[in-house]
């Protein structure tokens, strides 16, 4: 499994417009679910956030959950130029933002396993300072496949 | 849909978020303050006593029971008529109803969700 098998250039937002958690991750949600479930992950969303913010730190934050709306893992992607404070680990404002979905029993538990294979290729996007790189989805997730390969 | 079978799922998946860091390999992400400490004890309690604040006690109770029986499937989809849980075939009559009122899986008790 690899991430690039899970991202998709319609799932990733280079320009995220909130400026406050709450409206970035209604953004990065409208990317996997629309309609009357779209407010229902939000919620399971808000609700992680309440134990203890997803930033990770230095410009990444990885909101997550499991939701009985969700049929198989999903992945989004979002980036804020100006940031938004998340409450992150270091305090700084959150710049890139992964979001994970998975459903409520997932095969293989492949949810834990993404969640700790987007930490690895965030550490290492953040070491090389290459945040801001790509200019469009494609881009990101070209540098995203040179990241897993160089970890793997 | 009620706000009775939204405030389970909501309760559901929160239960959910707190299996999942119990796990060793989700402390091993490093996620802020979710170290299994007596605070994030206390923290997380009192975050599900907020949503199970808003739910029936005899439907908690319920709810608690189905939790303990399954290991963590207690909100399920229908599907096609189909429970998600058991996978029996319901009622059409019950499966219809599940859009509108709180109803249960007459094989294994579990709350119905619809999906639109």
């Amino acid at each position: 499994m690899n991430l690039t098998s899970l991202l998709k250039p319609e799932r990733i937002n280079l320009d995220l417009k909130g400026r406050k958690k709450a409206d970035v991750l209604k953004e990065m949600v409208a990317m996997v679910k629309t309609g009357p479930g779209a407010e229902s992950l939000l919620q399971t969303l808000l609700k992680r956030e309440e134990l203890g913010s997803t930033g990770i730190g230095k410009g990444v934050a990885i909101p997550h959950g499991r939701s009985l709306l969700i049929d198989k893992l999903e992945l989004a992607v979002g980036r804020s130029t100006k940031g938004v404070e998340f409450d992150a680990i270091d305090k700084k404002p959150a710049h890139l933002f992964f979001l994970i979905m998975a459903p409520p029993q997932d095969r293989g538990n492949q949810y834990l396993i993404t969640l700790g294979r987007v930490a690895m290729v965030c550490q290492e996007l953040t070491k090389k300072k290459q945040l801001f790189d790509p200019k469009t989805a494609e881009e990101f997730i070209g540098l995203v496949q040179t990241l897993e390969d160089a970890i793997r | 849909m009620t706000s009775k079978i939204e405030t389970l799922r909501l309760l559901e998946e929160f239960d959910h978020i707190l299996r999942d860091i119990e796990t060793e390999d989700y402390q091993a992400l490093g996620f802020k303050d979710t170290k299994p400490s007596s605070e994030f004890i206390k923290l997380a309690e009192k975050e599900r006593a907020k949503l199970t604040r808003k739910v029936d006690p005899r439907l908690l109770s319920q709810y608690e029971r189905i939790m303990k029986r399954y290991g963590g499937r207690v909100v399920v989809q229908v599907i096609r008529e189909f429970c998600g849980g058991c996978y029996i075939k319901l009622p059409s009559e019950l499966a219809s109803r599940c859009r509108t009122e709180l109803v249960s899986c007459p094989n294994c008790g579990r709350f119905l969700y619809y999906v639109k």
